[in-house]
């Protein structure tokens, strides 16, 4: 209860004072960005493709900055948007990046499988199969005393 | 005869399981490796205002603006947050590639990074105050995961600048 008053009293101070709300925002908007670029790493770990938050958060820093240079506090919602859009969707993209994994790891044990096949294979049958060839292919030659 | 064939193909086999062996190391080997940075670096690089390494200004007037471009490149083998710091110093700061300058900052440019790419900005500045021998850094930052903040990334470059006062007419 008193907390929730301390909340209203401190968003009433900050809606009587649009510098101070700015402050505010520009603020939260950088607490957000180092915290979209820790998902966004966290997601490239896991395998992800993170080349569209990045892009996100780019457009979102240089609203930052004009927002910042011009006090707008528009641009400065816009980045905060952007922000959060890419916290939200950094771990779908990470998710991604482990299920590419785990797909990369599956496809090279086949190739690894393949190979051990072939080798035994060619271990096994090839002398039989090379003298058959070998035969079919002379056996219309004729040996000269 | 037929003992002499089985011994060749015995070595036939022996030469064709060794070429399998070697290749399917080397191919292991890369998938193991690939992506893998031997030597992480990051690059920092401020060009004239033609955007080539000169035609640095040397001498300007007070509130005289000028262009330069920056250059930050990601070769650390991870995403990375950059932010770079702009500071005007003197003769008597000192900075390296431990410590930063220890001056207020006069401008600051931020940009995310993925591995291998790079970014070249323009940005116009000018100095308020007239002094002789002032140094301009310019300081690469990068966000620390670990820390929660900016680290300093030892990679600076640095204008030196003479700033006079207008002429009175």
């Amino acid at each position: 209860m008193v907390s929730a008053l301390l909340l209203i009293s401190v968003s009433l101070v900050v809606a009587s004072n649009p510098a101070s709300s700015e402050l505010a925002l520009k603020a939260r908007v950088r607490l957000e960005l180092a915290e979209a670029f820790v998902a966004v790493a966290e997601a490239e770990r896991l395998g992800g493709d993170v080349s569209g938050l990045v892009d996100e958060l780019n457009q979102a820093l240089i609203l930052l900055e004009e927002g910042e240079m011009r006090n707008d506090e528009v641009m400065l919602q816009e980045a905060l948007s952007k922000v959060e859009d890419v916290v939200a969707r950094a771990p779908v993209v990470g998710q991604g990046g482990v299920a590419a994994m785990q797909a990369r790891t599956v496809q090279s044990l086949l190739v690894v499988g393949v190979v051990v096949a072939l080798g035994v294979i060619v271990w096994h049958y090839e002398p039989k199969i090379f003298w058959r060839l070998w035969v079919r292919n002379k056996r219309r030659w004729k040996v000269k005393a | 005869m037929e003992s002499e064939g089985l011994i060749v193909d015995e070595q036939v086999m022996a030469v064709v399981l060794a070429v399998l062996v070697i290749v399917g190391v080397f191919a292991g080997s890369q998938t193991f490796f690939a992506g893998r940075v031997v030597e992480p670096f990051s690059e920092l690089g401020v060009l004239g205002p033609k955007m080539k390494i000169g035609d640095y200004p040397r001498e300007l007037i007070v509130d005289e603006s000028f262009t330069l471009y920056l250059h930050v490149g990601n070769h650390e083998g991870r995403v990375m947050y950059y932010t770079l710091l702009v500071k005007l110093g003197n003769r008597t700061t000192s900075i390296s590639d431990e410590e930063p300058m220890d001056v207020s900052v006069f401008a600051r440019y931020e940009v995310v990074l993925l591995d291998g790419k790079n970014w070249t900005r323009p940005v116009t500045l000018s100095v308020e105050e007239p002094g002789v021998n002032y140094r301009l850094v310019f300081e690469l930052w990068a966000y620390n995961e670990g820390v929660r903040d900016f680290v300093y990334h030892g990679r600076w470059c640095q204008l030196w600048l003479n700033v006079t006062k207008p002429a009175v007419p």
